[in-house]
């Protein structure tokens, strides 16, 4: 085995192997894509299959070379049956949902067999998870989680599927390349806002964030205002139905810009940003994106935060 | 990262269970030959396991324990019954120690898997002992059980959950189910291959030489004479040999029943109690008829010239033993036998497994014309002072007549036939002084006894004489085409030495029992005689079951033959003359160019099969227009994998040249699908729409339109 994992080093054997199963976004399992050898159990049974025929040979006994040529027979025609399990099957990613550096990545994917045919006992690796389909005979939809470490695009490594239906003694299987990006947005790190003291445009105005319980005044309660608005300690008190008015920041104070975070280090600015964005969303603030090739205008709320977020994957 | 999981995944109970299962069809047919303490804890091994995996249905306690008691019980048995480990016999048993040693810890897929190819050498091994019919289904069974194990261990039905069943409309039993369809349909896909490689498959000699099973116990005519050994051997209807003819005529060459006298082996030493073989190192070598020339002894008999008689081929039985079955005076032109000095035909190599012989009978051999003195002295060897009333009577009637060696023989050949004998294989019991005994006072006897005596007259004398042991008769096989010699047909004459004539085959039994000689013992037995097996009731039982098993041997051992013969003994030359009858094959390289040829054939034929199987099979409206669809993939105006017919055909109906034809199909085509209509109408539609296919405007289109 490890001359395998040697071979599998090899840059001539991943540039023959990108060139023979380049990305794509579906495939149909031909001959052109499925590898065909014994599993480990096979070299077994071959080695089984040598000893049979050295005794029938040296014992000029006919039956012992019977049994020899009969599971050499069964080999033969198990290299076809597993052949079949992945013949005609079509692989397809569906997509592929942004992550953040370090945590995983979901990637969808669809078996559908093209034939009349049942798949039985499919096993997918793809990148250290394991799947396995025991009856493949409908369209199927699959998940992974896969890991990711950098921001930026992730590209997913192959997926590997096979199969070793009937005997366990010879392995089919193939390698998919997905040609599907998952973006990965930076790790956030905390930091302070280093406001535009010393910038162009902005005054000088430190504004501390507020947090949560921070307010500017206690109106009458409205009824349809959200119940998480109402001051309990107020109504305890028997002051009645209050209902507190956070502070809309003006909308100069939140834009995040690239040039005004801390780091010196252009993924450390990211990561600085991806804190302000998740930490703004969070508190259902407006905010702005400024990035060195992009611009985000002032928006806020989930869609906002995701937005944001994978511009800052997508920063180069 | 290709380190899947299910490799290392672990076993469980359904698993384990079917290797165990597996495993009573491979060590059962083992049993007979294993070390008894071996068989012993095999088969508890496996019942114990058995019992765990399928009632308790928990992992096994104390495994390693248990293995350490196994492997220990096993090594003894196996030492003390051969005192080695190598050899076929205690490597046999020596690899059933190890696969029982291997089930005690199956614990992951690989345990899984040694423990099943082990189980196949296991099975394929029991072929070194055993090569017959019954046998071969044993092993046959075996194998697929443990090809079935090995199916079982990709095949779980834990991973098949119950939505994956519904939808596949069988509920449960869907995996056991399909794993015996996957059985029956490995087995058909292979058996035609099995045959193809069977046949075409060069046979090569040996590459290097190997030991062979030790001797088992053995049945047949043996190297010693004591009483009771024919009586006991009188009543086993076991195959001794097969004769057939090498001139494909049995029944034109061969002779007369009363002229086979297969001899085996002459004992010439008497102790007073037993016949045995001459331990004389002159009488024991072996004239092997490959060397240069041929020894005086044999070559000065035919006065120059051989004139052959029969010539015949014996299939030998596993005898354990060297020797050969041949009538008078034989010379062999197989490689590697030769004969002694008392013109027994002996081979090289013990007879271990089922061997065939070409003999070819001698006729005008005269047998030691000459006699060597040593030879004579041993031949009129007689314990000192025993049986002197026999000795007493010899001499007189000697006297009596003169010394006219050729009158004594007859006298005493008449004296028996008239005298009070009887022919019985249920004699009583002689001691001290045996010959005595049994001419004087008992007088009931068998074959043994009357050589015996008849020897020990002879001998009183001065005449040489000596007992051969061997076979007399046979039968004719149900197909007439071969001659079938059993073990009851066992019988032992006398061969007494004449001047100027050599030796001369007396039957002193033919005197007293000439149908035993004319007709054969199996007719014999169906024919008379319950007295023969004696009188009691349980006699009568034996009797009749010997009857019976007779008939039923008789049977098998045909089958057994033909399976012997064009099976088990399908070697080199009969591989070569079957293909060039057949198929005109001559050379090696036209044989394995057919052997590729038939294989790939095979597969071919196969995959075509299951291609035919799994194609998509289309609704007889939608079929043409597939057809359509794949004429106009080139143009990549093929119907797209998740659109409508419509759809398509309106896509088709934008493009000028098809706008006509296209516009019809969706027509029809609507009409078809979307109203009530009989199965006929359907039919006339689809052909209607098939005909438009057909005449589909053959213009390519421009793509700049769409």
């Amino acid at each position: 085995m490890r001359l395998a994992e040697w071979i599998k080093q090899q840059p001539r054997y991943q540039k023959w192997l990108n060139r023979r199963l380049p990305r794509c976004k579906e495939v149909v399992l031909t001959q052109r894509q499925i590898f065909i050898f014994l599993s480990k159990e096979g070299a077994l049974f071959a080695l089984l299959l040598l000893v049979t025929f050295l005794a029938g040979v040296n014992y000029g006994n006919n039956l012992i070379l019977a049994v020899c040529f009969f599971l050499s027979s069964i080999l033969l025609i198990s290299i076809y049956h597993s052949y079949t399990q992945l013949s005609g099957l079509k692989i397809k990613v569906l997509g592929a949902e942004d992550a953040e550096a370090g945590s995983p990545a979901r990637f969808m994917i669809e078996l559908m067999p093209t034939t009349a045919k049942r798949y039985a006992q499919l096993e997918l690796v793809w990148d250290g998870q394991y799947q396995r389909i025991a009856l493949l005979n409908q369209r199927r939809a699959l998940s992974f989680n896969l890991p990711t470490e950098k921001r930026g695009a992730y590209l997913p490594p192959r997926l590997m599927l096979k199969s070793v239906y009937p005997l366990g003694l010879i392995r089919a299987w193939t390698y998919v390349y997905f040609d599907q990006i998952a973006w990965v947005s930076p790790v956030p790190v905390v930091s302070a806002r280093r406001h535009a003291s010393n910038a162009v445009e902005d005054d000088a105005q430190v504004t501390t964030v507020r947090g949560q319980e921070d307010f500017d005044e206690l109106k009458k309660y409205i009824p349809g205002e959200s119940l998480s608005r109402v001051s309990w300690p107020h109504l305890a008190k028997g002051q009645g139905l209050l209902s507190k008015q956070f502070v809309e920041f003006h909308a100069e104070h939140n834009v995040l810009d690239y040039e005004h975070m801390p780091a010196v280090d252009h993924e450390m600015k990211l990561s600085q940003l991806a804190y302000w964005v998740q930490e703004l969303t969070a508190k259902q603030q407006a905010f702005a994106l400024r990035l060195p090739s992009r611009l985000l205008d002032m928006g806020q709320g989930e869609q906002h935060g995701s937005q944001a977020l994978r511009m800052l994957a997508e920063e180069p | 990262m290709d380190t899947p999981l299910s490799l290392s995944q672990r076993l469980t109970l359904k698993h384990q269970l079917s290797i165990v299962l597996a495993q009573f069809f491979v060590i059962v047919p083992h049993l007979g030959h294993l070390p008894p303490a071996l068989s012993g804890a095999a088969l508890l091994v496996v019942a114990y396991l058995f019992y765990v995996y399928k009632y308790k249905k928990q992992q096994i306690k104390y495994r390693r324990s248990s293995q350490l008691v196994v492997v220990c019980i096993g090594m003894l048995s196996i030492l003390l019954t051969y005192r080695t480990l190598f050899g076929v016999d205690a490597g046999v048993a020596f690899l059933v120690l190890c696969l029982t040693g291997k089930l005690l810890e199956l614990r992951l897929r690989r345990d899984a898997y040694i423990a099943l190819t082990l189980s196949l050498f296991v099975v394929s091994s029991l072929f070194l002992f055993e090569q017959s019919i019954l046998f071969t289904f044993f092993a046959l069974a075996g194998t697929l059980a443990v090809l079935w194990a090995m199916a079982a261990q990709n095949m779980n039905p834990d991973y098949i959950s119950g939505a994956e069943l519904q939808a596949d409309g069988q509920q449960g039993k869907l995996a056991t189910k399909s794993l015996f369809a996957l059985m029956a349909r490995l087995l058909l896909q292979a058996v035609p291959l099995l045959i193809i490689l069977f046949i075409f498959f060069p046979r090569i000699p040996p590459l290097w030489s190997v030991p062979i099973p030790n001797e088992k116990n053995m049945t047949g005519v043996s190297d010693e004479m004591s009483p009771g050994d024919f009586a006991s051997l009188g009543q086993s209807s076991e195959l001794a040999f097969r004769v057939l003819d090498q001139d494909q005529d049995l029944a034109r060459h061969l002779p007369p029943q009363g002229e086979l006298y297969w001899r085996a082996t002459t004992l010439s030493f008497f102790d007073g109690k037993k016949w045995s073989v001459l331990q004389d190192g002159q009488a024991k070598s072996v004239a092997w008829f490959e060397s240069t020339a041929l020894p005086d002894w044999f070559a000065q008999n035919f006065n120059g010239k051989m004139q052959t008689g029969f010539k015949y081929k014996i299939l030998m039985q596993p005898t354990y033993r060297n020797w050969l079955f041949a009538l008078d005076t034989p010379y062999s032109t197989t490689p590697r036998t030769g004969l002694t000095r008392e013109y027994n035909l002996r081979t090289f190599n013990d007879i271990y497994q089922p061997a065939s012989f070409d003999i070819i009978e001698l006729k005008n051999a005269r047998r030691d014309v000459y006699l060597p003195d040593w030879l004579r002295d041993a031949n009129i060897q007689l314990p000192p002072g025993s049986n002197p009333k026999t000795r007493q009577m010899a001499q007189q009637v000697f006297q009596k007549l003169g010394g006219d060696e050729r009158a004594y023989i007859e006298y005493w050949l008449r004296w028996i036939r008239h005298e009070n004998f009887a022919y019985t294989l249920q004699p009583p019991v002689l001691s001290g002084e045996r010959v005595d005994q049994f001419l004087f006072q008992t007088r009931r006897g068998f074959c043994e006894h009357y050589a015996s005596a008849y020897t020990v007259l002879m001998r009183a004398v001065g005449i040489p004489a000596r007992v051969v042991a061997g076979y007399q008769g046979g039968k004719f096989s149900p197909d007439q085409q071969s001659w079938e010699v059993r073990q009851m047909d066992a019988h032992a004459w006398v061969e007494v030495w004449l001047p100027n004539y050599g030796w001369a085959r007396i039957d002193p039994t033919a005197a007293i029992a000439p149908e035993r000689i004319e007709r054969g013992m199996s007719a014999l037995m169906q024919q008379q005689d319950q007295q023969l097996f004696g009188d009691d009731a349980f006699s009568q039982f034996k009797y009749n079951q010997v009857k019976w098993l007779t008939q039923m041997r008789v049977w098998s051992d045909y089958a057994g033959y033909l399976w012997q013969r064009d099976v088990v003994g399908f070697d080199q030359s009969s591989q070569k003359s079957f293909l060039e009858r057949l198929l005109g094959i001559k050379s090696l390289y036209a044989q394995v160019v057919w052997m590729i040829g038939l294989v790939l054939t095979v597969l071919v034929l196969l995959l075509g099969w299951l291609w035919w199987k799994r194609r998509r099979i289309w609704h007889p409206l939608d079929a043409p227009l597939q057809k359509l669809s794949a004429q106009l993939g080139k143009q990549q105006l093929h119907r797209l994998e998740q659109e409508g017919m419509i759809n398509w055909l309106n896509r088709l109906a934008m493009y000028p040249e098809y706008q006509q034809s296209a516009r019809q199909l969706i027509s029809i085509y609507q009409h078809a699908r979307y109203s009530e209509i009989s199965p006929q109408e359907e039919k006339k539609l689809a052909s209607e729409i098939g005909q438009i296919v057909r005449r589909w405007p053959r213009i390519t289109v421009k793509h700049d339109m769409h």
